[in-house]
């Protein structure tokens, strides 16, 4: 435990969190803010709903810190709650919110074109690209997606992957290729 | 017909190669591997591009105000709710009546008159008493 500790900074922050150092937390907010918003908002594909989310999270790994003991890396538990809080949001339904974000009007990411001068013919096309990748993604089941959000956006390792879904790593790696199937079937003829 | 590289059991290896997460030297035997089979190099054409139109999504950036909407919430967390302050304190004085007035009753059997025991000079003094509150009218 006190290994896990002594290799992990943000384990070594929450620790301080635990004595009260809320200076540590705020760090901690930093460090893994824009991550854990980013991925529940690819989970459930709506920015308020992923902020709401988000907080959360935060206030339960606030909640939770007396307590905290290292025995995980502190992202695998942070992204363990966001999952978890992403699959029940999921599970209850919040149709009118996911349809409104598909149909494109959850803020600027459907706008973000390379070139700075986009046609409004290259910005339709970008848009309908950009709206088959999000239905393409919402279309995988919720473990599959989360699992893609955490390897491809995320950038975990399949040994984290597989903690924070808590399956093995070989489970993992066949639900992956699955997904990946799946994706790229939808979506191999888009040349970008 | 599939090529055996895919049809393996580990077929992250050649996921983790068209993301670019596979170490040189093993990302430079798929390269040759690749280079001469026709079912990989259409695989892999498809895979990567599929990861380029996954590249294109864009999250977001967050709100300006998360963070100061969480540490309000945190302070409305730490700060004792209202009833505590006043419902609490009343709740607890009502108990301790509660409790006293249940202990008394139990304890203190309440005072029976017994012929028996009745002192006659009292007896008289309260007749008495309750003839002359008759005759002052507070009867």
């Amino acid at each position: 435990m006190a290994a896990v500790a002594a290799i992990e900074p943000d384990a070594k922050l929450m620790l301080r969190v635990k004595e009260g150092d809320a200076a540590s937390f705020e760090v901690l907010l930093e460090r893994h803010r824009t991550a854990v918003v980013h991925f529940l908002y690819r989970m459930v594909q709506s920015q308020a709903v992923a902020e709401e989310l988000a907080q959360e999270v935060f206030l339960r790994v606030y909640r939770a810190r007396a307590s905290y003991e290292p025995t995980a890396k502190f992202t695998t538990w942070l992204f363990r709650i966001a999952l978890h809080l992403a699959l029940n949001t999921l599970r209850d339904g919040r149709p009118e919110k996911w349809q409104e974000s598909l149909d494109g009007n959850d803020g600027p990411a459907g706008l973000d074109i390379p070139d700075r001068n986009p046609t409004i013919e290259q910005e339709l096309l970008h848009r309908a690209k950009l709206d088959e990748v999000r239905r393409a993604i919402a279309a995988l089941p919720p473990k599959q997606r989360a699992a893609v959000l955490m390897h491809k956006y995320e950038e975990m390792d399949y040994a984290q992957i597989a903690r924070v879904l808590n399956c093995s790593e070989s489970a993992l790696k066949s639900l992956l290729f699955r997904a990946y199937e799946t994706l790229r079937a939808r979506l191999a003829h888009m040349a970008y | 017909m599939e090529c055996q590289v895919r049809a393996r059991e580990d077929a992250a290896v050649l996921m983790d190669y068209c993301a670019g997460r596979l170490d040189p030297r093993a990302a430079a035997a798929l390269d040759e591997h690749v280079a001469v089979c026709e079912d990989c190099t259409r695989w892999v054409e498809s895979q990567r591009a599929m990861l380029a139109a996954l590249d294109e999504w864009a999250a977001p950036p967050v709100s300006p105000g998360f963070n100061r909407r969480l540490f309000e919430k945190l302070e409305a967390e730490s700060r004792p709710a209202w009833w505590r302050l006043h419902l609490r304190p009343a709740l607890s004085l009502a108990g301790i009546a509660a409790l006293a007035i249940g202990l008394l009753l139990t304890r203190a059997p309440a005072p029976v008159m017994q012929a028996d025991t009745l002192d006659p000079d009292r007896l008289e003094l309260a007749l008495e008493d309750a003839e002359m509150l008759r005759q002052l009218s507070i009867w």
